[in-house]
């Protein structure tokens, strides 16, 4: 079964950088979602292995999109990234209380992109 | 080094209008060129996060043009896009220069406080005399030419011309914190800009 990642954002330039980034550099295959909502429902239909998430986001934000996984059995243990211009400590704290696992800061950088993905798919297999 | 994008291979859908025809093909042309260049480099190249945010911003601009038909509000949503997640400014203006050069107004704007308004509104002639440098700006604060723009919180410039008429601008004030100035990478992406977002974009 393939493993897939999930890349929710408002922004199609950012979309179109991570989408790009991760079909080159990975084996991964990639689903993309728009606003937190949708990204709730293809998380549930697709079961990703990773979701890479936005947190200022149209109908759900990134914080609430990630509590709203975490209610779910199936997503419960999916790594959430958020990945966000707002990097600011308080802003990182209500993530992590939200349920994410890590935070990626806007404007991504290729490599810590692609490493943090392989990093937590590594670790996700070698369970 | 996976292959589902293979360099080159990007399929676009085609586009009636002549004009914008020409545009789409020249975006597209120079997403090619990003995306060929990321498929020869590795991602901890240094080049490599800059290939890809200029794929990324040819790509979204392209994007504005054939579906929203280059429209102001669809050109003027990506530059605010590439801007806030790709460069980390989220105080943006495009200024329209008038026709004898001296005066500019806002024709666009996100993130403008009042106060920065006011900014442009009183030193109207000396930011209509920068944008006829015609240069894309990265201000730095430690070179006297730059004075001027660094003391009303100007961080870049990007001359906007229509044909070899200088016709605007665009403005960049703070960055995000996570950022402290605009770098050499950057002034690539700006000069994307300057040279693909055309005036006439937003009814100049």
């Amino acid at each position: 079964m393939p493993i897939k990642i999930l890349i929710v954002d408002d922004s199609e330039t950012t979309l179109l950088m991570e989408e790009m980034l991760l079909k080159q550099y990975t084996k991964f295959d990639v689903i993309l979602a728009h606003n937190g909502q949708e990204a709730v429902e293809k998380a549930l239909a697709e079961l990703p292995s990773l979701i890479l998430m936005d947190v200022v986001m149209p109908k759900l934000d990134g914080f609430g999109a990630c509590k709203e996984m975490r209610r779910h059995p199936k997503l419960r243990e999916v790594p959430i990234i958020l990945v966000t211009s707002r990097g600011e400590p308080e802003n990182v704290e209500t993530g992590f209380e939200s349920g994410c696992n890590d935070y990626l800061t806007k404007p991504i950088q290729s490599q810590e992109l692609i490493q943090m993905v392989n990093g937590y798919l590594a670790v996700g297999q070698g369970r | 080094m996976n292959a589902k994008i293979a360099a080159g291979s990007q399929d676009f859908a085609k586009v009636a209008d002549g004009q914008t025809n020409a545009l789409v093909q020249q975006l597209e042309a120079r997403t090619r060129e990003y995306l060929n260049h990321c498929a020869k480099t590795i991602p901890s190249a240094e080049r490599n996060t800059i290939w890809s945010r200029l794929y990324a911003a040819a790509h979204r601009l392209r994007n504005a043009v054939v579906t929203g038909g280059g429209t102001y509000a669809a050109v003027a949503d990506a530059v605010l896009e590439i801007g806030s997640n790709l460069l980390g400014c989220e105080e943006i203006a495009v200024l329209k220069l008038e026709p004898n050069g001296k005066f500019v107004f806002i024709v666009s704007s996100v993130g403008i406080t009042p106060a920065h308004r006011r900014t442009l509104k009183t030193h109207i002639e000396k930011i209509s005399a920068e944008i006829n440098k015609g240069q894309v700006r990265i201000v730095d604060k430690r070179v006297p030419r730059d004075e001027f723009l660094t003391s009303i919180g100007i961080t870049a410039l990007v001359p906007l011309s229509q044909g070899h008429t200088l016709e605007g601008a665009i403005v960049f004030f703070s960055l995000l914190p996570q950022r402290t100035a605009f770098d050499s990478g950057d002034r690539e992406l700006l000069g994307l800009l300057s040279i693909y977002v055309r005036p006439s974009h937003f009814g100049m």
